[in-house]
């Protein structure tokens, strides 16, 4: 046998690999990616059709997942909803991702008051339960997708900033930066170029995760009418026709898929962001 | 010891000072106007204006802040709009409610994880740690509201065998050991969602801290002696993971009261966060602050527990440097 080597990022690979729950989440994950992205290709109807003969008609030949209350075909608008809800994820995390990053790389390495501003700023916002600070806030901007992202990113920020803050601390203590600054390089220069590439493998594990929790951010706000307008299918407000007890007991197909469909995306994404976060860690052993 | 409290306690009252400002501001932002609506339409303008100065209506906004602030101090947090009552009677009507099924909830969760989290980290990689793993993570990836829509289609509806919502049967007039019981019957299925959450969450913890625990020498030493092996797990590994479970319970307690929201929504349970979700719908924002300010100090004091816990668990905690 050889002895091999790996780099850093071989080794990760290897390890991520051999988990089987990081696999099934990142296959599964693929899929439902896909079939959201592929929906005006796979998707039999258009979101908005309305076929008056089938009115919440359940599931059959022609319609697989039946109608709703004005004949749209439910199969195509939760394909079509997919897209929706993994928006909302990726964009209320990638924007939690860059808020926290900066305001966490600026607390640490210039300290001080800037730090300390900063951070009180983080304590204040943590103050509040996250549930209810997000309706009260969606309640005032009122319903909208970009509002949910907001309202995401606004609060939840908060944690990236903590943990790279944390990071920023014990990296500054470090030669290479000792080294760029004799190097005449300023504050930014710093931050941007030594600082932040050097936290980027906690935030991905987090960002992965905040990509989860704004999908099921999505769903809870939709589900109470706060959340994404009703004229564009998101799994959120698809799933607030339960609201109604007819639709609840009798019209499964109306809530039941949605719910699933956000249950196993959650859980493709936390599995697979688990795996990452094991796969970086250099005390577990491949 | 003494000197970090009253350090962490000072810290805390500022924090709670800008939170403080945060509501107000948020909900000074807020569309609408609750004062002008709730007033009779017949009043003369004359009267309207005299009235609403009389109430500080056209007050500076920080002269505003500071009155609200200082009466908050008094234990006067105001009127609400809608119940016609002031906010800290409401408050004190709703809350038993809400921390009776936060606490029936989390001893539910504690009851389940611990045993499980301990005994898949005892039998590492076997099936039933995967089982205890899958299910931690299904329970973190279902959305609250949904479990408990399924809940009530089947509890309610396919097999009817549980009240699906309020906390008394409408209708009835049940006294004493009768009560009792109608009430626990319909905490059973907000019991079961508030704490599936939390569940998986605490399952996770004991499990990654028996894990560490387990791999440490005095374990090792202790199994040596010939100490009995449920003797070192509960005796001598479960001690000492105890310290982090505890910590990440006193961290749940905000979730607690922000998973009530959904959860009482849900099953028309009164509680605070039935409350406040209803106050926002109708722009009762005396009501809404109120609440809120005391979610903060909750919020506040739980964090300030768990830093307490852990200094006092762990003395290699150095008090004057700031993590």
């Amino acid at each position: 046998m050889k002895n091999d080597i790996l780099s850093p990022r071989a080794l990760a690979w290897k390890k991520l690999l051999r988990n089987k729950l990081a696999i099934f989440g990142g296959v599964l994950l693929l899929f439902l990616v896909l079939s959201s992205l592929l929906a005006p290709w796979i998707a039999p109807y258009s979101v908005n059709e309305i076929d008056l003969f089938n009115i919440e008609s359940p599931p059959g030949v022609d319609h697989l997942l039946g109608t709703d209350d004005l004949g749209r075909d439910v199969f195509s608008r939760l394909l079509y909803g997919g897209r929706v809800s993994m928006t909302v994820g990726l964009l209320a995390s990638a924007s939690q991702i860059l808020l926290g990053t900066l305001a966490g790389a600026i607390a640490g390495y210039y300290g001080g008051w800037t730090d300390s501003i900063i951070m009180r700023l983080v304590d204040i916002i943590m103050c509040f339960p996250f549930f209810i600070l997000s309706i009260c806030v969606a309640a005032l901007l009122g319903p909208s997708m970009r509002n949910i992202i907001i309202i995401i990113a606004v609060i939840y920020w908060t944690n990236v900033a903590r943990i790279v803050r944390a990071e920023v601390l014990s990296l500054k203590k470090r030669e290479f930066i000792d080294a760029a600054r004799a190097f005449g390089l300023s504050g930014w220069e710093i931050i941007l170029q030594h600082i932040i590439p050097n936290v980027m493998a906690s935030v991905t594990v987090y960002a992965t995760l905040a990509i989860a929790n704004g999908i099921l951010t999505e769903a809870s706000l939709s589900f109470l009418g706060l959340g994404v307008k009703p004229d564009i299918p998101s799994w959120g407000n698809m799933l607030s026709a339960a609201q109604s007890m007819r639709v609840l007991t009798r019209q499964w197909w109306l809530w039941i898929p949605p719910g699933v469909l956000v249950l196993l995306t959650v859980l493709s994404i936390n599995f697979l962001g688990d795996g990452i976060r094991d796969a970086l860690d250099p005390k577990l052993k491949v | 010891m003494k000197q970090y409290l009253f350090r962490r306690l000072l810290q805390s009252v500022a924090i709670l000072f800008g939170v403080s400002i945060v509501i107000f501001l948020l909900i000074h932002l807020a569309p609408g106007d609750p004062f002008i609506q709730s007033m009779n339409p017949n009043v003369t303008p004359e009267l309207r204006e005299k009235m609403l100065r009389d109430i500080g209506y056209y007050d500076p906004i920080y002269i505003q802040y500071f009155k609200w602030m200082f009466s908050a101090l008094k234990g006067n947090l105001g009127y609400s709009i809608q119940f016609a009552k002031p906010v800290t009677e409401v408050i004190s009507d709703y809350l038993p409610n809400t921390i009776l099924l936060g606490s029936t909830s989390l001893m539910l969760s504690l009851l389940i994880a611990i045993p499980a989290g301990v005994f898949s980290a005892i039998r590492r990689n076997s099936i039933a740690d995967y089982g205890v793993t899958i299910f931690s993570f299904i329970g973190l990836s279902i959305p609250a509201f949904f479990f408990g829509l399924l809940l009530i289609k089947w509890f309610a509806f396919d097999w009817p065998i549980l009240p699906t919502s309020g906390m008394v049967t409408i209708g009835s007039d049940y006294q004493g050991v009768n009560k009792t019981l109608d009430i626990l019957r319909h905490l059973i299925l907000p019991t079961v969602v508030l704490a599936l959450l939390h569940t998986a969450t605490f399952m996770r913890y004991t499990r990654s801290a028996m894990i560490e625990v387990l791999d440490q020498d005095f374990i090792r030493t202790a199994r040596a002696k010939g100490v009995r092996e449920q003797f070192v797990i509960w005796k001598h590994a479960f001690r000492n993971a105890l310290l982090s479970i505890i910590t990440i319970i006193t961290l749940s307690i905000p979730g607690i009261f922000s998973g009530a929201v959904l959860t009482e929504t849900i099953f028309v349970w009164p509680g605070i966060g039935r409350v406040n979700y209803d106050a926002i719908g109708r722009r009762d924002y005396p009501l809404v602050m109120g609440i809120m300010l005391m979610l903060a100090v909750v919020i506040l004091l739980s964090n300030l527990l768990a830093d307490i816990l852990y200094a006092v668990a762990d003395p290699r905690i150095r008090y004057d440097e700031e993590a």
